[in-house]
């Protein structure tokens, strides 16, 4: 499909993420954008790792502000602007298919941050710190001599590929047979959903000690909401294993929980899932709010007018705000989803019927190939 | 004090309580035993029948169901009151012409309202011994006059059971919270599940059209509009996006009584904000 006759190298309003996810954009939804960076400001900034409360209905864009937020360049820009060490950020959504939980959500954990980049990482941790005070730094942050091992085990590794790296590599994996454990010197395998707190906990605190190679760790933690699909001792057990994470990493962590109201979960349902201990700590909430007609407006106009989508010297697709005012009007509740797929609905439409330009004849047309249309 | 259980309430007590660890199924708290230590839980031979029917409907696996069906014929089988028949049957008999709309049922709250008056005046002549813990509103709509009348006793839901066992220090109120809010979890079960399910599918590469009619049965069940989603089955997308899980969901969805857990979250802000606990001086 080819969108060149109304201006557009492709369908700005996407779906599903672009292949490349570098190339993620954010439209519209100023005062979110403007909430979200500025807890991460201030998580730059200070040393105490928070929770912050992503809230919203469905479609209104915290998935998006995840990626957005965790592949593209974005939080690079922030940091160089205000001269602080970099952030590294992760997205996970909450496991739910596996009976293990919390195995299942350190391997996403390892899928977005390998242990080759932590080996990395250590490694120049040690270049800035010296290797006895990495050593140091990883007894006293782990709480946990067996992890302290592990983690000095990494940290003796010269360069890769190491087979010794490829044994650890399997043992947190959870391998734990007695061949790689007597192999490895260790006593016993990662098994238990503490000792993963731990090793996570001290992992982080390792790499953003003193703020000086990462200044946060952040982890998007996305449809939190579904733990109500989880049953219950998968859901306690997560909740406890979550309790005991933020509880050992007391610093530079900056864990955002995107939360998806329902009809049957609302903030005191999520108390009730998180414990008092959790929700205590989640004093920030940002709002995902429903955006006004003039903010979709705006919305609209900014995905269009990326170059990313338009073509240079062409222009809008639309023949002025009327008709997509007019559009909007008729769809009911407004969130970032319903526009987009509304929006792509009415390209694709445009396309198939070889329209230079969207009007409202043109929508009155085909509303009853708009899903979303209400008379 | 007499407790009698409602099946539902027998059920909701279990099936909340289950604990699965590595294969292995036990109870967390088992609050039968607890109510039965403190109080005395007696049931008719019809709840009974009806557990052995419906014990197995919201749980999991094998190994729950096997759990639970050793737990009833261990424990639940011993609160089953072997009854005198003719008296029995003349309290029922009783029931029946005060409540018309019971002349051709057979069910449990029908039983149980029976055995309540049986066991108040047939058994001993006694007022206010017997306590009826249901789950079923209507049940309690029907009934709850009959046991004012009779002097039997209250009507409970399992909430008002288990805050009464918060008063004798059997659980903290905490743990009945935690309870509330597992239950209504399992309340509102078909709706989650099937909010789950479209919004799974809707991560797949589909046709935009497809999408925003899945983001429309979305809002419309969350919005509980009927008329809309009887009408979006018709709909010609439908047909392409509907999966045997979807359809089964759905299916649940329209029949199931989500008054229940609207009931429940009343209850949970009144114990929040009216009922005494130490916290509250």
């Amino acid at each position: 499909m080819t969108y060149e006759n109304l201006g557009l190298k492709e369908n700005p309003f996407r779906l599903t993420p672009p292949l490349d996810q570098k190339e993620i954009v954010w439209a519209g939804m100023a005062e979110v954008k403007s909430n979200i960076e500025k807890r991460i400001r201030i998580a730059t900034l200070t040393k105490a790792s928070r929770i912050v409360l992503n809230w919203g209905s469905y479609g209104s864009g915290k998935t998006h502000a995840s990626l957005y937020y965790s592949k593209t360049d974005r939080l690079q820009r922030m940091t160089s602007e205000s001269g602080v060490s970099p952030v590294k950020s992760i997205k996970i959504t909450l496991p739910r298919s596996s009976n293990n939980i919390v195995q299942e959500f350190f391997r996403s954990f390892l899928g977005q941050y390998s242990l080759e980049d932590i080996f990395a990482d250590f490694k120049k941790t040690q270049a800035e710190f010296g290797l006895d005070k990495l050593e140091l730094m990883i007894d006293s942050l782990s709480n946990d001599k067996s992890i302290a091992d592990v983690l000095k085990k990494l940290t003796n590794i010269e360069s890769l590929p190491s087979d010794d790296f490829n044994k650890l590599k399997n043992y947190i994996h959870g391998d734990n047979t007695k061949a790689t454990l007597t192999s490895l010197g260790l006593p016993l395998g990662l098994n238990n959903d503490e000792q993963i707190a731990n090793i996570m906990a001290s992992i982080i605190s390792c790499i953003t000690y003193d703020k000086k190679l990462y200044s946060t760790f952040i982890i998007w933690l996305d449809e939190f909401e579904d733990i109500d699909t989880v049953n219950k001792n998968l859901a306690d057990r997560f909740t406890t294993f979550l309790r005991q994470f933020i509880d050992k990493t007391s610093n530079n962590l900056l864990l955002f929980l995107n939360f998806t109201q329902k009809t049957f979960m609302d903030m005191e349902d999520l108390s009730g899932y998180l414990g008092d201990a959790l929700t205590s700590r989640a004093k920030a909430k940002i709002d995902f709010e429903n955006p006004t007609l003039e903010e979709s407006i705006i919305y609209i106009h900014e995905l269009c007018d990326n170059p990313l989508f338009k073509i240079d010297g062409k222009d809008f697709p639309f023949d002025n705000d009327e008709t997509i005012k007019y559009t909007l009007n008729h769809i009911g509740n407004l969130n970032a989803r319903k526009i987009n797929e509304t929006f792509s609905i009415i390209l694709e439409m445009a396309l198939i019927e070889g329209k230079n330009k969207i009007t409202k004849d043109f929508i009155n047309e085909i509303t009853d190939e708009i899903i979303a249309w209400e008379e | 004090m007499n407790i009698i259980l409602d099946t539902c309430t027998i059920n909701n007590l279990l099936q909340v309580d289950l604990l699965l660890k590595n294969e292995n199924c036990s109870l967390e708290y088992d609050y039968l035993k607890r109510i039965h230590n403190k109080f005395k839980i007696k049931i008719p031979k019809k709840i009974y029948e009806e557990l052995k029917n419906t014990f197995s409907k919201n749980l999991n696996n094998g190994i729950e169901k096997q759990f639970v069906q050793n737990y009833m014929s261990r424990y639940i089988s011993q609160y089953v009151d072997q009854v005198n028949e003719e008296d029995f049957k003349s309290s029922l008999n009783f029931i029946k012409i005060t409540q018309p709309k019971y002349q051709d049922e057979d069910n449990g709250e029908l039983h149980l309202t029976a055995y309540a008056l049986y066991l108040n005046r047939y058994q001993d002549m006694t007022a206010f011994q017997t306590h009826f813990v249901t789950d079923d509103d209507e049940a309690i709509l029907d009934f709850k006059d009959f046991f004012k009348i009779n002097f039997l006793g209250t009507i409970l839901t399992t909430i008002d059971l288990l805050l009464l066992m918060s008063i004798y220090e059997i659980i903290s109120l905490n743990d009945v919270l935690k309870f509330s809010y597992n239950l209504k979890k399992q309340y509102s079960q078909t709706y989650n599940q099937l909010i789950y399910e479209i919004k799974t599918l809707q991560k797949k590469e589909l046709p935009a059209q497809e999408i925003a009619f899945l983001s429309r049965l979305h809002d419309n069940i969350n919005d509980f509009n009927y008329d809309a989603l009887k009408k979006d089955r018709e709909h010609k997308l439908y047909k392409k996006i509907k999966n045997k899980k979807i359809e089964i969901f759905i299916k649940n969805f329209l029949n199931e009584d989500f008054n229940k857990v609207t009931m429940l979250e009343k209850k949970i802000t009144e114990i929040k904000s009216q009922y005494w606990d130490l916290s509250k001086i």
